[in-house]
């Protein structure tokens, strides 16, 4: 076990290493640069911001340069807003976190609970209705929902605010937070929480039709006992992968939702960084995210050998 | 491998039995005849040829130029006399503009489909057969892809190759053949492993003629079933470079691009942003049902996994 | 009868006393008393960015860097006036030498900067040799590249006494102090014990100025939060605190509005003026130094006519645009490459109304009675930009109808500047801007031969000598009336020879909310809530 740990952790360097060689080079692909939006007043000029900004030595040493900082912990500086790029990344990456997080717990809450409902009850109304329900959840555009429910909640009916993660005026409260985080967390947990469910119940009901969940039954036990304790605890290891995958997901869908409620988390960054060409920032960016999303896949994968040695990995 | 990835597809847990699909012809009838009865998979199907009807035929069938504008009848909504759908924000008719720009949200999101699930089949067949260091070198490539998560890859992929129908495309191939090379990966190593495989090896049967003739078609039912959900995904994700501005540059239209423009007057005529998300919602759904439809048809071991 | 008639009149006359006692108490007498204290909250349409005033990057990051920061001399935008006159900010007077060549400031006294340096001849040194003196230890390469235009002609700087400071230019510059004051800021004061302490680089996190608002924090994506600073030399703000909200998408910039989670926003969607007037907030916009424009290249085949470019001036209907694509939010640009807020602008002279009759009749002239075919580019949005494409799209149509086949090529924003600063190709017919400033040399920057691309901003590579010697003549001209004179003539030439397919000026729309008061409509794309005041809801 500890073996494979420590081999999967080493598996992860080089594979950081391309990640972070892929993306230094496709930033640079794009047409123009970061010396042209400071250039804009003087075009004559626009040699001398270059080399200002150290963007006009050849690209392998600009990477080695980058990389070097890297292995000090120094992600180098914004272009656009002349600011260490980890000191603009990390609280911005904590409210994404939170988007993230909370959007997480409602997916998981929302999804186990509608499938094992479904499961235990298949063929029901409920059952159906939540297929129908789950259908559409899985095949969301996350940006339409965000509109939709922005239009609906924060606009027509001005329930709920519409954009930020606190209201300017107000202090930092805990509630307020809570506030403007529910049509968020709505729009980006739709889609997983449609995918859980699917695969809880799937899940539940494979597990449920087994002998031996016949035979406890038939010994008499209350039916919860069967389902929680028995047939759940069975089910989990598909359960617990694909739930964990959907971690990956909301970090990607998180940027549509932050786009449109300006949530400032790392993905509306990412969005104004592209569009300012901050190769910096967006180097930056990218390596924490997959950083991130590949501890984080390591980890459920762990998780799912810990609870089911019988599922072989690799 | 134990991942799958976002769907809801679970592959079958490996058996001595000949897989079905090697007795063709009587097997697809057999296939057909499932999707046939399954009620939603067909309704999902229809779904899609009719949008995919209206797309190819949008030159015959819009009932207006999808780029003229009227400026005077900007906004209107929904039932104004010869604007069915209402008007977008230059006083286009949204429905012509539904049908030409399904041409480009369609394309978009078919074409990389299923040249990822051509490209994929390919690195699984010769990764999961040959194994050893080819196997090694190819999945560990497509790890570093893993890394990243899929809608930010697509978009520093679209980002870096400029707008245009071709770099959504690229970007969103290039974010595709990692997961359907997992599958096709997958299905190929539980293949390769089955007696008659063995059995065929034993009687001479060279590499190549054990790949196309007994593995590749064991494969392509996984693909397909698994490529056709992803195009749902790929419709939405299309549509959502777009909608970030990195897809297609207007004057053209997709359906991003109309919800775009409708996010800035959504408090005046949400219309305009409410309908084409609509449009790409039902399209999503349709493909998820003929996936589902699709998985039930061509192996009915799956369905149990599911239903 | 008559007791009934007495007691009828007594009633009236009660009756007409106590209404005019009512209403007389009602009455506002003279304006309302602005009331201290306070928070504002101005939702921007930009992520601000870096707000070091030398080298900041989007037009709007001037609104937030001006209350920051005091210049030499600034445009008073307070008056509300269409030509914000300059006046002396930090500096109280200034003398200009007849020949134009040297101009002596005197500096106010007395004013300290927000760390407690006292501002005087040294500081503004520093400050200058940040911008041109490559030996100084202030020097920063990209705040000399930015502001290169401003100090062109800067030849010496002479420290006269501690509030008296001379610049020396090689050549008169008849725009030098509009220069001075304009929102890039080069007349900027940073105080030169923070530049030293900090460096160019750091600078930028530890801003100190001189101006009426400190930094109190700056969070990227979120907020700048200003507080007033107590130690300002001139008239305090009302307001506590100025809160900076970027909310890039227009949307939510309104709904921010509405649901009073901002008090200002500026660029609203032309589309939600009706609704917003309607709900009571204050609509404002009016003459700013802006034109939305396509200059057109000379080097394309069929621009070089004359005729041609007449042509599709006279084929846009900008009337029609203004109207209907931007919501009144503009009015048409009619009257040469010029704004409404310089000094060379000329209410009476109108040229290209709408006319596609004439546009057809001269393409036929010019040899082409079918038409052809042109491209133009055009960015997808930007800062200042409007509504490219669509307006784009209106054109394309009004072209259509004279026999213009028009392709519109669209790209994102940084890319689009990139490739606009190279100049435009000979198969692109224009690349369109969006721009202005409220002086007229301007107007030299942009059509100029010398300035040609990529050089300057003459995209359209116009070469033309009668424009070069107007406008040469105009920038040395001492006399400010001669030089306006100077200037008219320069744009009159440019109206003749249809250099640009002007289109439309930006009328700024900003929305206020009921309680914000003492604001101005500033007629100058950039400003400051100093004097503005909160008033109890």
């Amino acid at each position: 076990m500890v073996r494979y740990i420590v081999q999967r952790l080493l598996m992860l360097i080089p594979i950081l290493l391309a990640v972070s060689v892929v993306i230094f080079v496709m930033m640079r692909i794009l047409p123009g640069d970061a010396a042209v939006a400071f250039a804009i007043e003087s075009p004559a000029e626009l040699e001398k911001i270059r080399r200002d900004l150290g963007l006009d030595r050849p690209i392998y040493v600009q990477y080695g340069i980058w990389f070097w900082g890297l292995l000090h912990g120094d992600l180098g500086r914004s272009i656009q807003l002349e600011k260490p790029v980890l000191d603009i990344l990390l609280p911005q990456f904590v409210n994404t976190l939170i988007l993230a997080a909370g959007s997480f717990m409602l997916a998981i809450v929302v999804g186990w609970s509608v499938g094992i409902l479904s499961a235990t009850k298949q063929y029901s109304l409920a059952d159906r209705l939540a297929m129908l329900v789950t259908l559409f959840g899985v095949s969301m555009p996350a940006f339409w929902l965000g509109l939709v429910l922005m239009w609906l909640f924060a606009y027509e009916l001005r329930w709920l605010p519409a954009a930020g993660m606190y209201s300017i005026r107000g202090d930092k409260t805990f509630w307020e937070l809570l506030n403007h985080l529910i049509l968020p967390a709505i729009t980006t947990a739709a889609v997983p929480a449609a995918v859980i469910a699917r695969i809880t119940r799937s899940s539940m009901l494979e597990t449920i039709r087994q002998d031996y969940i016949r035979t406890i039954r038939a010994k008499g036990l209350p039916e919860r006992a069967v389902v929680f304790k028995h047939a759940l605890k069975n089910a989990m290891p598909p359960i617990l992968n694909i739930t964990g995958l959907q971690l990956g997901f909301l970090l990607g869908g998180a940027i549509f939702t932050e786009v449109i409620f300006s949530w400032p988390g790392i993905g509306w960054q990412l969005y104004s960084s592209i569009s300012g060409r901050d190769y910096p920032m967006v180097q930056g960016f990218v390596l924490l995210t997959s950083c991130c999303f590949v501890l984080v896949n390591f980890a459920i994968d762990i998780l799912t050998t810990y609870v089911d040695p019988r599922v072989v990995l690799e | 491998m134990a991942r799958t990835d976002s769907s809801t597809v679970t592959l079958p847990a490996a058996s001595t039995e000949r897989p079905q699909w090697t007795k063709k012809k009587s097997q697809l009838r057999i296939a057909w005849g499932r999707f046939y009865r399954d009620k939603m998979a067909l309704l999902g199907g229809i779904m899609i040829v009719l949008v995919a009807f209206m797309a190819i035929f949008a030159p015959y069938l819009s009932p207006h130029d999808p780029y003229g504008m009227d400026i005077t009848k900007r906004l209107r909504p929904p039932g104004t006399p010869g604007y069915l759908l209402g008007a977008d924000e230059s006083g286009r008719d949204i429905l012509s503009r539904l049908m030409w720009g399904g041409r480009i949200s369609l394309v978009t999101a078919i074409v990389p489909v299923i040249a990822a699930a051509i490209v994929s089949m390919v690195i699984g067949l010769v990764a999961g057969y040959y194994g050893g260091w080819i196997d090694q070198i190819l999945m560990r490539t497509l790890d570093v892809f893993f890394a990243f998560p899929r809608i930010i890859l697509a978009i520093a992929l679209a980002a870096a190759l400029g707008s245009g129908m071709i770099s959504v495309m690229l970007a969103l191939f290039a974010g595709l053949i990692p997961y359907i090379s997992r599958v096709a990966y997958g299905a190929a190593l539980t293949t390769k492993n089955l007696q008659f495989v063995e059995a065929a090896r034993s009687c001479g049967a060279a590499g190549r003629q054990i790949i196309f003739h007994e593995i590749l078609p064991n494969i392509l039912a996984p693909v397909i079933v698994y490529s056709t959900t992803l195009t749902g995904l790929m419709v939405i994700l299309a549509a959502g470079l777009s909608f970030l501005g990195l897809g297609v540059a207007p004057p053209q239209a997709d359906w991003g691009i109309m919800l775009d423009g409708g996010r800035r007057v959504i408090t005046i005529a949400p219309h305009v942003a409410t309908i084409p998300g609509l449009l790409i919602l039902f399209v999503s759904v349709a493909f998820n049902l003929l996936g589902d439809g699709l998985r039930d048809a061509l192996d009915p071991r799956l369905r149990d996994a599911s239903e | 009868m008559a007791r009934r008639i007495w007691r009828m009149t007594w009633l009236l006359g009660y009756l007409i006393v106590i209404d005019i006692l009512i209403f007389g108490a009602a009455l506002p007498v003279g304006a309302e008393t602005p009331r201290q204290g306070g928070t504002l909250v101005y939702g921007l349409e930009t992520e601000p960015g870096v707000l070091d005033p030398h080298i900041f990057g989007p037009w709007a990051t001037a609104r937030v860097v001006m209350h920051i920061f005091d210049a030499l001399v600034t445009f008073d935008t307070t008056t509300g006036s269409t030509r914000p006159p300059i006046v002396g900010q930090l500096a109280t007077s200034w003398d200009i030498s007849p020949d134009g060549k040297i101009y002596t400031f005197h500096l106010r006294q007395g004013v300290k900067f927000h760390d407690g340096t006292p501002f005087n001849a040294e500081a503004v040194k520093a400050n200058i040799e940040r911008m041109t003196d490559k030996e100084s230890p202030y020097y920063f390469e990209r705040a000399s590249a930015r502001q290169r235009v401003a100090w062109r002609w800067l030849e010496k700087t002479e420290i006269i006494d501690d509030h008296t400071i001379r610049l020396i230019l090689s050549q008169p510059f008849s725009d030098f102090l509009a220069y001075l004051a304009d929102k890039q800021q080069p007349s900027a004061m940073i105080s030169p014990t923070a530049m030293k302490k900090y460096g160019n680089k750091q600078i930028a996190q530890h801003l100190v100025g001189a101006g009426p608002f400190k930094v109190v924090e700056q969070v990227p994506g979120e907020k700048v939060v200003l507080e007033r600073f107590d130690g300002y030399w001139g008239k305090k703000p009302y307001l506590d605190r100025v809160i900076i909200r970027p909310i890039p998408d227009p949307a939510s910039r309104v709904l921010a509005l509405q649901t009073n989670e901002v008090d200002v926003i500026t660029i609203p969607p032309p589309d939600s003026k009706d609704q917003l007037i309607q709900q009571g907030f204050n609509w404002m916009q009016g003459d700013v130094h802006h034109i939305w424009h396509i200059p057109l290249n000379l080097e394309n085949e069929y621009i070089k006519d004359k005729k041609v470019r007449q042509a599709l001036n006279y084929a846009v209907d900008k009337k029609g645009m203004a109207q209907y694509v931007l919501n009144n939010t503009v009015i048409p640009a009619m009257h040469g490459i010029t704004m409404p807020t310089a000094p060379s602008w000329d209410p009476e002279l109108t040229v290209y109304e709408y006319n596609p009759e004439k546009a057809k009749a001269l393409l036929a002239e010019a040899g082409y009675p079918d038409g052809f075919k042109i491209k133009f580019q055009v960015s997808t949005a930007g800062s200042g930009q409007l509504l490219p494409v669509p307006m784009m799209e209106y054109i394309q149509k009004n072209l259509r109808d004279v026999g213009v086949e028009l392709e519109i090529d669209a790209y994102e924003w940084l890319s689009y500047v990139g490739m606009w600063i190279q100049g435009a190709k000979p198969d692109v017919a224009g690349m369109q801007m969006s721009t202005g400033r409220p002086y007229d040399h301007w107007l030299s920057r942009v059509l100029h031969s010398k300035n040609d691309a990529p050089v300057g901003w003459n995209n359209g590579h116009v070469k033309d000598p009668v424009l070069d010697d107007l406008m040469d003549r105009a920038t040395v001209e001492p006399d400010a009336a001669k030089a306006a004179a100077l200037w008219k003539q320069a744009v009159q030439r440019t109206a003749e020879e249809a250099y640009s397919l002007t289109i439309a000026h930006d009328l700024m729309p900003m929305v206020l909310g009921p309680n914000v008061k003492g604001f101005k409509f500033p007629h100058l794309e950039w400003f400051s809530f100093r004097e503005t005041w909160l008033e109890k809801k």
